[in-house]
């Protein structure tokens, strides 16, 4: 069956399986960024938005999204205002600067969540971002620094220093 | 995956939704969030019957009531301005605490209560606050109580039915105290509370319910029949809670016996926070 949804900007009509998850699909369409991890709903590894909101695209029929707006981390990305270069989100950058990654692999999940708090929030306390990531497991690194990388991402967006890119899909 | 799907309906009346859950020739099942049924891979099921478009999402006030659609995510709960009129927030608190943010974003309360989803505070907490929920079958639509609800069991009372939304009463204090491992894990246990009370503080209504013990969370009618018509104090609060008796199991989490220990020490808090 077609579904059309907005996708990282652009409208898509795709393909599907009625009985397949986004997961699958994005995965098949060649976005790669979004990481297959338990694909039980525990992890948040393959953490997308849907209309703003931070969903495991592994617990979501694709077919039920006509009409609405999904961003992977290949939409995410930032112009600068002053030089108009194409740079990493805010929050990317903060995860670097921070040492927030280890092996890497949840952190699409994990910054998509962040996104997804900050586009809504702008200045959350860290409770607030606490339970924002309470879905996004990481093996390696930890917590703490991600949390900081959060704030510094709310500080960094504050300053007005970057607005979004045309995204692509 | 489910990977004998063959049709996706989206149905844009009730009527029509209901009629393709109760169709002989095939399978049909209903999909709210989609956050459980999306990791099953039944190979029975043949259609999804999506109620995203019949606006049964929403959270509103009606007089006395706030009526809540069962397709309400317990993100909306959690953000919800109208609940926190409704017995100190309680619904609004567990809802926070249902899985995790990915989850909370896209689950729906109708999906909870019919997946018996007995570990989910939430449930609880619909329970303690005792609304009235509102189903529509083949022969129309009829309403039951949450205690009637669960008393049937959900997969009996919502048989070939769809749960459309849920009536709570504005009002009343409450307290909530769970334990867990961490603070993302599900509860062990849970103890939450609803009080209705008169202007000088004698408690018309006491609703004591425990989460987490067996498969569907339980009033403790003792504790609430040594309340009523009772003003709260501290040393009530002790008295009520001495005994809390309920039904358990063991499991990886907790062992039956400590259940059935913290069932009163949780009650005891959950009163205590609420004594003058």
């Amino acid at each position: 069956m077609k579904v059309q949804f907005t996708f990282n900007g652009s409208k898509v009509e795709w393909d599907v399986h009625p009985g397949e998850t986004l997961f699958e699909t994005i995965r098949r369409e060649g976005y790669y960024g979004t990481k297959r991890g338990c694909n039980t709903g525990d992890c948040g590894t393959c953490t997308v938005l849907i209309n703003g909101d931070p969903v495991n695209s592994c617990q979501v029929f694709t077919a039920s999204l006509e009409g609405s707006e999904v961003r992977t981390i290949e939409g995410v990305v930032y112009r600068d205002r002053k030089t108009g270069e194409v740079i990493r989100h805010p929050v990317q950058e903060k995860f670097v600067e921070a040492g927030a990654i280890q092996c890497g692999y949840c952190i699409p999940g994990m910054v998509l969540s962040a996104i997804g708090l900050l586009e809504k929030n702008p200045n959350p306390s860290e409770e607030e971002i606490r339970r924002a990531l309470d879905g996004n497991i990481c093996r390696c690194t930890g917590y703490v620094k991600q949390i900081e990388a959060v704030k510094e991402a709310a500080k960094a967006l504050a300053s007005g220093a970057y607005h979004p890119a045309p995204n692509r899909a | 995956m489910l990977p004998n799907v063959r049709k996706f309906y989206r149905p844009t009346s009730l009527e029509e939704a209901v009629a393709l859950l109760n169709s002989e020739k095939e399978r049909n099942v209903v999909l709210g969030g989609g956050t459980q049924l999306a990791l099953s891979a039944h190979p029975g099921i043949e259609g999804l019957i999506d109620l995203g478009g019949l606006g049964l999402d929403k959270i509103e006030r009606r007089g006395e009531e706030i009526v809540i659609g069962a397709r309400a995510r317990p993100s909306d709960l959690f953000r919800s301005e109208l609940l926190r009129d409704v017995a100190d927030n309680i619904l609004a608190e567990a809802a926070g605490n249902y899985l995790a943010e990915v989850q909370r974003n896209r689950a729906s309360i109708g999906g909870i209560l019919i997946s018996c989803a007995a570990w989910a505070d939430i449930a609880a907490a619909l329970l303690a606050i005792g609304g009235r929920i509102t189903i529509a079958g083949k022969d129309g639509e009829k309403t039951m109580t949450v205690d009637e609800f669960y008393e049937a069991g959900p997969s009996k009372a919502a048989h070939r039915a769809i749960i459309t939304e849920l009536r709570i009463r504005a009002g009343g204090r409450g307290a909530y105290q769970r334990l867990a491992k961490t603070e993302t894990d599900i509860s062990i246990l849970s103890s939450l509370v609803r009080l209705d009370e008169e202007t000088d503080g004698t408690i018309r209504e006491a609703r004591v319910v425990i989460g987490g013990a067996t498969a569907l969370p339980v009033r403790v009618r003792e504790v609430e029949e040594k309340l009523r018509g009772k003003r709260l104090d501290p040393a009530l609060a002790e008295e009520a809670s001495r005994d809390c008796p309920i039904e358990t199991v063991g499991d990886f989490r907790a062992s039956a016996d400590y259940r059935r220990k913290m069932a009163a020490v949780l009650t005891k808090r959950a009163l205590a926070a609420l004594a003058k």
